[in-house]
């Protein structure tokens, strides 16, 4: 049996909990609409979802019976890409008449990764999305490499291309954030999750702070509020997929700054309209002109054919030197390997004061000898022409980073977490400004030939 | 294309829930220290691994017995160089455990704001093994203070007790959820179960961008609340 493709259910859409067999070890509880996650000892590589009883909605059944007989109509290559781009439902579980929850294939193993945790030790387990919009430093602590604009383009297109099946069939996903998507940064691949509680049609608002589609209920407003009940459709879906995609491009968290950064990278690139698209899907203060994802994936096959699927990155060592006093405290464990002795202890409100151990020192930013590299020889392809004119974006009051800036009084983390300044920048893809990539050598070289050639006509005239 | 001249879509502040740890760590607490010790380190283990609720929950540890002390301060998880090795001895004065804490939110809470958060309100989880050695209207008052409904930062309390823990003073002390490790149960285990716990609700929190909290802990019971807020 295998969780690929789409197949090798062997129950059929419809299973009874008593078909499933021995429930296996428990993987998660309280999760969401989820009671709890079982593995399923009988079928290996799948797992039971048992939704909370009271979150069971009449017409679900209909639903998880839509979602689930989309695997039999799909072609074999969109089944090849459900199975392996997402934990598309595999069969609707009921006891009795009653639906009591789902099965799903378990994310395969390679969507896990080694993170370093405390002293150099590492741990295995599955990389969530939001790696993709973290600065390098953070990568580096966890010894998880830095992707090049074009690996992070082949996660992203798995992500996009899920969308794009969900939009195709008019399934509303409605969920579109960092928690419901692993990716690999060895394979260049993405996964999406919790496709189970997506919809045919428009569906009530899942409220996901920092995700909210602003224009939600066609009105301008600026933060949906909580409990509000806008329906989500596919043209949110565009704007959240389109999110999503713009901060993991970008490696920024924060909207101004990923839209910056993004347009700065896909026209380095030569790749105008993937920010162009994303921008306006974010942008546009109409629903109705937020492109198609069908359109936006187009452009990101096209861009990863020309670019190629390289990535990787280096892994840094990790910094910083922890000082923290405390009382009950005997010692101090470093998480990076790097601890010295047990820091001197305060106690009492004399040494109450905002102080710990300092913030990690920055990680060194050497790039690593086996990664990638962009094309440095061959000619540059003509520049396609913008959908839609693609103006900078303006950094905001919130440009920078300032969400992750460490707090309770304590002094300003030393490592680059705030400002737009400091944002990451894809060092294989070469630096905004100043840097020195293939791109400029042929521009150096374009130069020096001019010139002989200019010299050489001087020459040719006078002499 | 055009645009809307309302702020960037997603752009605006992100939530932050300051979480207080507040550890027991009296004379009785002794054969649980490398329990204690080493969930910590789990606790550590998971919230680094999905930034989304390092960012999310920001974590305060304070450690009590005859004092209080803050071990370690409030910061981004992905900030922390080094974790305490907590020790265990002395009394179990709770007195001191809700003054520190109400005066470190009074701190916390406006530095996270400067820092550009939308700041929740704060969350403690109270763990401890026995009652207070402290006089009854000591720690009653400072209590008081710190779940004062006229004061904008109280924070929601979720108790957790187990060894000699008294259920009734537990159920005062806690604002949402109150839960007493069952006597059979093996309390090195209950110990660990309760930070699984508390880590389970931070992630289950840093989805929904509030604070939930767990209906049941396995091994637990869960005590009556006296005062909600």
């Amino acid at each position: 049996m295998t969780t690929m493709g789409g197949s090798g259910w062997p129950l059929g859409r419809v299973a009874s909990i008593a078909s499933l067999g021995q429930l296996g070890r428990t993987i998660a509880t309280n999760n969401g609409q989820s009671d709890a996650i079982y593995e399923l000892d009988r079928h290996p590589g799948f797992l039971f979802k048992q939704y909370k009883s009271f979150m069971v909605a009449g017409d679900d059944a209909s639903r998880l019976d839509g979602l689930t007989g989309l695997l039999d109509s799909a072609t074999a290559a969109e089944r090849e890409l459900l199975g392996k781009a997402s934990s598309w439902p595999r069969c609707r579980v009921v006891r009795g008449n009653e639906t009591i929850g789902v099965v799903l294939p378990r994310a395969p193993d390679i969507f896990k990764t080694e993170f370093t945790i405390r002293s150099g030790r590492t741990t295995r387990d599955y990389l969530e999305i939001d790696w993709l919009a973290q600065p390098k430093e953070a990568c580096d602590r966890r010894g998880l490499p830095w992707l090049s604009f074009s690996a992070r383009l082949s996660v992203v297109r798995d992500i996009v291309r899920i969308a794009e099946f969900c939009e195709r069939n008019g399934v509303v996903y409605g969920d579109w954030s960092y928690a419901n998507a692993f990716c690999s940064f060895n394979q260049e691949c993405g996964y999406v999750i919790d496709i189970d509680g997506a919809s045919f049609g428009p569906r009530p608002q899942i409220f996901s702070h920092m995700w909210e589609d602003p224009l939600a209920g066609g009105a301008a407003v600026t933060v949906t509020p909580v409990g509000s009940q806008q329906p989500t459709d596919t043209l949110t879906d565009r704007f959240g997929v389109a999110l999503l995609a713009a901060r993991c491009l970008a490696a920024q968290r924060d909207t101004n700054a990923a839209l910056q950064s993004l347009y700065e990278q896909a026209s380095r690139h030569k790749c105008p309209k993937i920010s162009a698209l994303v921008r306006q899907a974010i942008l546009a203060d109409k629903r109705k002109i937020r492109p198609r994802v069908a359109t936006l994936l187009g452009e990101i096959e096209q861009a990863c054919s020309k670019l190629g699927q390289t990535g990787g990155g280096p892994t840094t060592q990790p910094g910083g030197v922890p000082s923290q006093p405390g009382a009950n405290v005997s010692s101090w464990r470093s998480v990076n390997g790097k601890i010295g002795a047990a820091p001197n202890t305060g106690s009492g409100s004399a040494q109450r004061r905002p102080a710990g151990p300092p913030s990690a020192a920055p990680a060194s930013g050497r790039p690593n000898p086996g990664r990638a590299t962009p094309p440095t020889s061959r000619p540059r392809p003509p520049v396609p022409p913008a959908a839609v004119p693609v103006p900078p974006p303006k950094s905001g009051p919130e440009g920078g980073r300032v969400a992750s800036a460490g707090g309770g009084g304590m002094p300003p983390p030393t490592s680059s977490s705030s400002g737009s300044a400091s944002a990451p920048r894809d060092i294989s893809a070469g630096q905004p400004s100043g840097g020195f990539d293939g791109e400029a050598l042929f521009d150096c070289l374009m130069i020096l030939v001019l010139l002989v050639a200019v010299g050489l006509g001087v020459w040719w005239v006078f002499f | 294309m055009s645009s809307s001249n309302t702020e960037p879509a997603g752009n605006v502040k992100a939530k932050c829930l300051p979480t207080y740890l507040l550890l027991d760590t009296s004379g009785s607490m002794l054969p649980f220290a490398d329990t204690l010790n080493k969930t910590l380190d789990h606790l550590y283990d998971t919230v680094v691994k999905s930034p989304r609720v390092s960012e999310f929950a920001h974590i305060s540890i304070i450690s009590f017995n005859t004092s209080a002390h803050v071990v370690l301060p409030m910061m981004d998880i992905e900030q922390v160089t080094a974790l305490p090795e907590v020790m265990c001895g002395g009394g179990t004065r709770y007195g001191d455990a809700f003054s520190l804490v109400h005066e470190r939110i009074d701190v916390d809470v406006p530095a996270l704001n400067d820092a550009g958060r939308a700041v929740l309100r704060p969350a403690v989880f109270f763990l401890t093994d026995g009652n207070p050695t402290d006089e009854e209207g000591s720690w009653t008052e400072a209590y008081s203070r710190l779940v004062d409904p006229t004061w904008r930062r109280r924070p929601h309390v979720i108790t957790y007790g187990f060894g000699a823990a008294n259920s009734d003073i537990l159920g005062r002390i806690a604002t949402k959820a109150a839960f007493l490790a069952d006597e059979q149960l093996d309390q090195q285990e209950a110990l660990a179960g309760v930070l699984s716990s508390m880590l389970q609700s931070l992630v289950t929190s840093a989805r929904a961008d509030q604070l939930l909290i767990p209906t049941d802990v396995p091994g637990f019971i869960s005590v009556p609340v006296e005062y909600t807020d």
